[in-house]
């Protein structure tokens, strides 16, 4: 395949003399193996359309293919653009609402549907339009979590063991201090020891505000980065620990007093 | 035959040898500096000139420019006389060389500190000086083409198709990349927005380590390592393929520092597969280096050059292996952004530049003072410095990338960030930042090492600056019937050097002229509006203080970035980003959606933030910048920026110039009215005020108007 020769060519530069050896077998090897590799690279990325905003999409479970009805986005806008992060948590729920019956599905679909689509739905799916109620299901895909806690009694889950309590004082101290400070008595953030509340003060409040945010305001939203529990966790601390003890510099009371 | 005699300008080479040394161990000591910086902020010093964001830049452009750069000149102006038999075209122009280099070494040391820049990785520099290194960079260029053409050497041996080729294609990369509307004297706003901007420079910015690191050096390896070894060059035949393989394939590989970026998919993936395409010629490069060793090993074990030699060209060829590698999308998903790419820079600045050039300094020394190396054994103890000091700065630099990157990514059983708070993922590294120090400091005391064995060595001995030399004129050019075509090629420089000019110009005009002409390569988003003036202002300064050497402002499409960070960065969210701000390395978090969803933070903490970052996050790395709460800005130069933005195609309406300041005023005074609330006191003019109303602009690209 190829000769080490070891002739030397007849021509030296500032003493410097030069093989007339043959290349490498293996280094041409080489050279045609990653110019294969290149070949194959843009087929498997470009002839399957396996591109980032696809792989981006089937790494979120939110690909579907395009003959199915939506192809690759072809605008650099994503469906979750405006409407807040898809957590894994909402996603657990879309799961849900996917796996419910079609008659659901379809409801769920009307509830969204312009008069038009509506009036088309309706005229095709007549056996479901009897059952349609728009105001039950009509909820956007970011409160189903939320929900339930809504519907019960306003304190219920309130959590009183000292072991909560601890782990609620101890997400307070590492991440909630910084714009509320250590006791409570509010800089960047509001007050939270006086129990003037601007977003509501009853417990399923505190907890919903937590998961969401302020983002207007600068209240991050958690439910990201801490669980379902350690949110409720410190919410209660707030609740039972640090509304109504005293901090060293209370910042004047925002929003209205909470009497429940 | 008649003889002509002819002196070699060997001061020449003496002055690029002091010039090497002495920015060698200046870039260094910067760089064990900013070393320093990341585990202990107090390296900081509070002072603005000081801090990392403004030394990075200094350490990366003395290492490269300064360090290397007086380098290749000093082993040009030595081997290229001998190659071409003939001393060199013009002294004056090889003054004006050396003395404006290091004049642009010097005002380079002066601005970058001083906070003027713009922002473009490698190319900081503002335009005043860019025009300098253009002209010096002729200087060179037309001193080398002439010596070629009063050579008395028919061809042109493989050393000099390397300085060629480096000469060419920097000018042309240094030309494009540094196009700018100047506001003032230190300030300039490059042509380019957004995702072009980034394809220009990073175009630019991975072929000056191409040809600026990796050229010449192959230039200089192919001079002086058969000479140091005494031995044949291994093949000739392997120097003409992987010469003309390397100049074309690598100008295509840009893209591949843009991967999983806003970059059109098409642009990637060229990047991808000519990098992949890169290893063979790269490593033929290699091969014929460490081949010619072949009968010489015995002599490695006792010469310090050669030692020096072999760890350089085995780290050439470990860092061009790695490069492709980390082309890779599923590669480079890991270690982009990390300290990984810091491990694999270094092995190619540390192991293949640093020890290529000290070896070349030990074998001229003697030669440039007709003197013995002062001390072998010294020469041997920098070896091993040297050695393991890369061995302490590269391992733990790999270790850290992929430490973070990991922790980056995981996902707790019920889906969430287990370390949703990026700086724990910061404090991981703490340690092996200590590590890479202690490797800086190797490397640093090596080079002390040299600087006296080499002083020594020239005291001992006497310079000689015009050493004489006789050789035959040269004959006319003719063919020779059966001749290699390659051959004669070599003979004759002007076609040459036309030939590597369209090999290395195919690359980047196949890239170009698609994003700049095919519309949908950067979809256009009707929810992007254009900085305010405030926020202009405010960008100036997040410039300034180099913020996007440690922040990123690209958030790549996947579920760990978009969980961490919110909704991925689209391409049309860039286009009034006059230099475009996406950095290369997160030593902090990103930053793109800083001012939307659940990044969004109150002015306050902000104000807060940038005082001390670790009254709002303990423990953080990141410096305090005090003065930006205190100094005022009169903002006079306010008119001129937006006259500048708009040539460039910002649309601000005709006439905006005059009331910008109006607006400006008015956007700042209602941040302080936000301030005031949070119990702070501040007045419109200062820079915080502008830089806390530019991060809350961050991202609010994606909103519904």
């Amino acid at each position: 395949m190829s000769k080490v020769t070891n002739s030397l060519i007849d021509h030296d530069y500032d003493g410097i003399q030069e093989y007339d050896n043959d290349l490498p077998g293996w280094w041409k090897g080489l050279f045609l193996i990653t110019i294969l590799i290149a070949v194959v690279y843009v087929s498997y990325y470009h002839l399957s359309g396996n591109l980032q905003d696809v792989e981006y999409q089937k790494e979120m479970g939110t690909y579907v293919e395009a003959d199915a009805g939506r192809g690759p986005l072809t605008e650099y806008v994503s469906p979750y653009a405006s409407k807040g992060e898809m957590t894994p948590a909402l996603r657990a729920e879309l799961n849900k609402i996917l796996d419910a019956p079609f008659s659901e599905q379809l409801q769920r679909t009307m509830a969204k549907a312009d008069p038009e689509q509506l009036a088309k739905l309706k005229a095709a799916f007549p056996e479901v339009t009897g059952d349609y109620v728009a105001s039950d299901i009509s909820t956007p895909p970011t409160e189903v979590e939320t929900k339930p806690a809504k519907a019960v009694s306003k304190d219920k889950g309130l959590l009183s063991d000292e072991t909560n309590l601890a782990a609620g004082s101890k997400i307070w101290n590492t991440q909630c201090f910084v714009c509320h400070l250590n006791d409570g008595g509010g800089s960047i953030g509001p007050n939270m020891t006086d129990n003037y509340w601007i977003h509501g003060g009853d417990y399923a409040s505190i907890v919903d505000l937590i998961k969401v945010g302020v983002p207007a305001k600068g209240m991050i939203p958690w439910q990201g980065t801490l669980s379902a529990e350690q949110i409720n966790q410190v919410a209660s601390f707030i609740k039972l620990k640090l509304v109504g003890s005293t901090p060293a510099v209370p910042k004047a009371p925002q929003g209205d007093l909470y009497e429940g | 035959m008649e003889m002509e005699k002819f002196e070699y300008d060997n001061k020449i080479v003496r002055m690029f040898f002091w010039a090497t040394l002495v920015w060698g161990i200046t870039a260094f000591l910067v760089g064990l500096t900013i070393a320093l910086q990341l585990p202990a902020p107090a390296f900081n010093f509070s002072t603005s000139w000081l801090t990392f964001g403004r030394l990075r830049p200094l350490h990366t452009n003395a290492a490269i420019f300064a360090f290397v750069g007086n380098g290749i000149f000093m082993g040009y102006y030595y081997a290229a006389q001998r190659l071409l038999k003939a001393r060199n075209f013009s002294d004056t122009l090889s003054r004006i060389h050396f003395w404006g280099w290091q004049a642009i070494i010097v005002s380079a040391a002066i601005t970058l500190p001083a906070g003027i820049t713009s922002a473009k990785e490698y190319a900081e520099l503002e335009w005043p000086i860019d025009i300098a290194i253009a002209l010096i960079w002729v200087a060179w260029g037309v001193n080398m083409i002439g010596t070629i053409m009063k050579r008395r050497e028919k061809h042109l041996y493989v050393a000099m198709w390397f300085f060629i080729a480096t000469f060419v294609t920097v000018a042309m990369l240094h030309i494009v990349n540094s196009l700018a509307v100047p506001v003032g004297f230190f300030k300039s706003y490059s042509i380019y927005a957004g995702v072009q901007d980034a394809l220009v420079q990073w175009w630019y910015g991975h072929n000056a380590v191409a040809f600026f690191l990796t050229t010449p050096y192959l230039g200089l390896m192919y001079y002086y390592m058969p000479k140091a070894a005494q031995r044949p060059v291994y093949s000739y035949r392997l120097s003409i393929i992987h010469f003309w393989a390397l100049i074309f394939l690598y100008i295509w590989a840009g893209p591949h520092h843009l991967l999983y970026s806003s970059t059109p998919d098409w642009a990637q993936t060229l990047g991808t597969v000519f990098s992949i395409m890169l290893i063979a010629p790269s490593w033929g490069g290699m091969l014929n280096g460490l081949l010619t060793l072949r009968g010489a090993w015995d002599r490695v074990r006792q010469d310090p050059i050669l030692k020096f030699m072999v760890v350089a060209v085995s780290a050439y060829g470990m860092s061009t292996f790695e490069g492709p590698m980390m082309s890779l999308k599923n590669y480079n998903a890991i270690t982009h952004f990390t300290d990984y790419t810091i491990a694999h820079v270094h092995v190619g600045a540390l192991g293949w530049n640093g020890l290529l050039t000290f070896g070349i300094l030990y074998w001229l020394a003697p030669r440039l003072w007709n003197t013995k190396l002062y001390s072998v054994k010294l020469a041997n103890v920098h070896f091993w410095l040297a050695t393991l000091g890369l061995v302490f700065y590269v391992i733990p630099m790999y270790w850290t990338g992929i430490t973070q990157a990991l922790m980056w990514k995981q996902f707790s059983p019920e889906g969430l960030l287990v370390y949703p708070n990026f700086l724990e993922t910061v404090l991981e590294l703490i340690p092996m930042y200590w590590t890479r120090a202690f490797g800086g400091t190797l490397f640093l005391t090596g080079a002390l090492v040299m600087g006296y064995n080499l002083v020594m060595t020239a005291r001992s001995g006497t310079a000689v600056d015009n050493e004489e030399m006789e050789a035959a004129p040269l004959k006319p050019i003719v063919s020779v019937p059966g001749e290699h075509k390659h051959r004669w090629l070599e003979a004759r420089p002007v076609p040459f050097i036309i030939l590597a000019f369209v090999a290395v110009a195919i690359g980047g005009l196949v890239e170009f002229v698609p994003m700049f002409v095919v519309k949908t390569n950067i979809a256009t988003m009707t929810t992007v509006t254009p900085y305010s003036p405030l926020e202009l202002e405010g960008r100036d300064i997040y410039i300034k203080e180099g913020c996007f050497n440690c922040h990123s402002q690209m958030i790549r499409p996947f579920r760990s970035e978009t969980e961490r960070y919110g909704e991925y960065s689209k391409a049309g969210e860039y286009v009034y980003d006059h230099p475009f701000l996406w950095g290369s390395k997160r030593t902090g978090p990103d930053l793109h959606r800083e001012g939307v969803g659940k990044l969004r933070k109150p002015d306050a903490w902000h104000y807060n933030h940038m005082e001390n970052p670790r009254s709002m996050s303990p423990g953080s790395i990141m410096p305090v910048y005090p003065w930006l709460l205190e100094r005022s800005n009169d903002y006079a130069s306010l008119p001129k920026k937006i006259n500048a933005m708009r040539t460039l195609g910002v649309p601000y309406e005709p006439g905006y110039e005059d009331q910008a300041l109006a607006d400006l005023k008015n956007q700042a005074e209602g941040i302080v009215t936000n301030l005031k609330d949070a119990g702070i006191e501040t007045t419109w003019d200062k820079e915080i005020v502008a830089l806390i109303a530019y991060l809350q602009k961050l991202g609010t690209g994606i909103l519904p108007k």
